[in-house]
């Protein structure tokens, strides 16, 4: 019986072939295409796992190390799962099978007019409809079945099975990273709610700095046509040290202050620094002060005000799209950069707002190749363990490289934003990083 | 400790399951800290939730947030209660 041998205790399905085969044939009557991608699949080798508690018992499948559902009541689970849909919802979608609980459960609101399931990897597709039971769900008239590899983006109300997240398959990552991004979104903010006061108060102390230093505005468009040249910390900085010297020539050299060591190292000398972290500290060596006094620090009010007062050259101030600039802003107008969390933004949009017409990105990896968080010689450089499964991205050779999710979100979000400059080609060195869509590989 | 150890399970938990895991996480962290500085207080039984909390460790360890959320619901917390209503 192979990957389907089981005992038929704890509910767990005497003949998990046979099951399969009916709900296949259920499936292939409406969704032919989908039914034999899903019946020629690989099967992922799979583990039962039985709870038993109080009453209650159960089991589950678990794929390399990751069960698919609670063993213990996986009802219960996918209701909770469900409340995630408003309650006057017509219409709703679903993200991953599991073992067909939660779809289960969203079919039984007799409102909903249309539920789409969506489906990240055809294996465990295949599992779920094996292991499942009975799954007669298939024949409602209100479901819709498609690929999360076919789905233009992600769709509200939705409530999602998170383990499904983890298998997604490689053509399925950007949906996974945007239905994962969402699920965390209320953390997110609470944690930001925390952070926000300690800015307020940064962006106060820094009043008279700003009073008195630069415009970013002032140099938007200084550098129309040019090339621009973005370096950031990343772990595939320093292999790539001769490419930048070579691609520095003629360009705008664009630093994030955190990669500005091994910048000044390599004996190079930037354009532009630009910083955005409340948390930044002094990013260069006092016997490296001279070498600055001439470059601009591109900045916003919310870094902390002593590593401001240390950049030995003129400081350019931004504002970033934040209602705590609104007051400041009055006051003093300034450029607007963008970001929606990282440095690596706010720099790629200078360069873009210099005028640039062909950006290169070095040591912007959002991910850890080599299993590093940064390159050496930058203050945050930190050799990392692998990340699981459900935290890889692709690389520039299509193998999966570890990433958080963090650098995930920030990744679709440049994605986007050299989707919105059709006028700027985009390119980057470091191809053992995360691949990013619609940028090119700089090999030489 | 403002709230009993085993009630902070059942939420962390619950996120688990709908997918919160950043949130369930840092709660679970923080859970995991009160627990240790709780353990002297039941002398010899902590050997009774040992295995349990290896079981939560090894399944936040690979990924497995059902796992976890099964293993902190109704393997840890009953045994929480338990333990510290009856200290040894």
């Amino acid at each position: 019986m192979g990957i389907f041998e089981t005992k038929g205790a704890l509910g767990i399905p005497a003949e998990p072939e046979l099951l399969l085969s009916v709900n296949l044939a259920r499936l292939g009557r409406r969704w032919p295409g989908i039914t034999t991608e899903i019946e020629a699949a690989e099967v992922p080798e799979v583990e039962l796992v039985e709870g038993a508690f109080d009453g209650l018992c159960g089991f589950t499948a678990r794929v390399r190390g990751v069960q698919l559902t609670s063993a213990y009541d996986r009802l219960a689970e996918a209701h909770l799962q469900a409340e995630r849909i408003d309650s006057e919802a017509r219409e709703a979608t679903v993200y991953g099978l599991g073992l067909g609980d939660l779809v289960r459960d969203v079919l039984a609101r007799p409102q909903l007019e249309t539920v789409r399931l969506v489906l990240f990897e055809p294996g465990i597709a295949k599992l779920g409809l094996a292991l499942g039971g009975d799954a007669d769900w298939i024949d409602d008239a209100r479901l819709e079945l498609a690929w999360a590899r076919d789905e233009p983006g992600l769709t509200e109300p939705f409530a999602a099975v998170p383990p499904a997240l983890q298998f997604a398959e490689d053509r399925a990552l950007v949906l996974r990273d945007a239905v994962g991004a969402k699920l965390q979104e209320g953390f997110a903010t609470e944690r930001w709610n925390e952070r926000l006061l300690v800015l307020e108060q940064h962006i106060a102390a820094n009043e008279e700095l700003v009073a008195t230093g630069g415009n970013v505005e002032d140099v938007f468009g200084s550098a129309a046509g040019c090339r621009a040249v973005v370096v950031g910390p990343g772990p595939t900085l320093v292999e790539h040290m001769d490419m930048l010297r070579a691609h520095r020539e003629g360009a705008q050299l664009i630093v994030i202050s955190t990669a500005l060591g091994p910048v000044l190292s390599a004996g190079l000398q930037p354009d532009f620094v630009v910083m955005i972290d409340s948390h930044s500290i002094v990013p260069f060596a006092p016997e490296e002060a001279q070498r600055l006094e001439a470059v601009p620090l591109v900045c916003v009010p919310e870094v902390q005000r002593a590593t401001l007062e240390a950049w030995p050259g003129p400081r350019l101030f931004a504002y970033l799209r934040r209602p705590r600039y609104a007051a400041l802003a009055k006051r003093h107008p300034r450029g607007e950069l963008w970001t929606e969390g990282t440095v690596a933004h706010s720099a790629v949009d200078l360069a873009v707002k210099l005028g640039a017409q062909a950006v290169e990105l070095f040591g912007l990896d959002f991910s850890y190749p080599g299993g590093a968080s940064h390159s050496p010689g930058t203050p945050d450089y930190v050799q990392q363990h692998g990340a699981d499964q459900g935290r890889t991205l692709l690389d520039g050779h299509g193998a999966r490289v570890a990433s958080d999710p963090n650098l995930m979100g920030y990744l679709r979000d440049l994605e986007a934003f050299v989707a919105r400059h059709p006028e700027v080609t985009f390119a980057r060195a470091g191809q053992s990083a995360a691949a990013v869509q619609g940028v090119a590989w700089i090999n030489s | 400790m403002d709230q009993q150890l085993s009630d902070r399970l059942l939420p962390i938990a619950r996120d688990l399951r709908r997918g919160a895991s950043a949130a369930a996480l840092s709660a679970f962290a923080e859970f995991t800290g009160d627990l240790v500085e709780a353990l002297p207080s039941i002398g010899e039984r902590v050997a009774e939730l040992m295995p349990t909390i290896e079981a939560a460790l090894a399944a936040q360890q690979r990924a497995d947030y059902l796992g976890l959320a099964d293993v902190l619901e109704y393997e840890l917390a009953p045994t929480l209660s338990i333990v510290f209503q009856a200290p040894g």
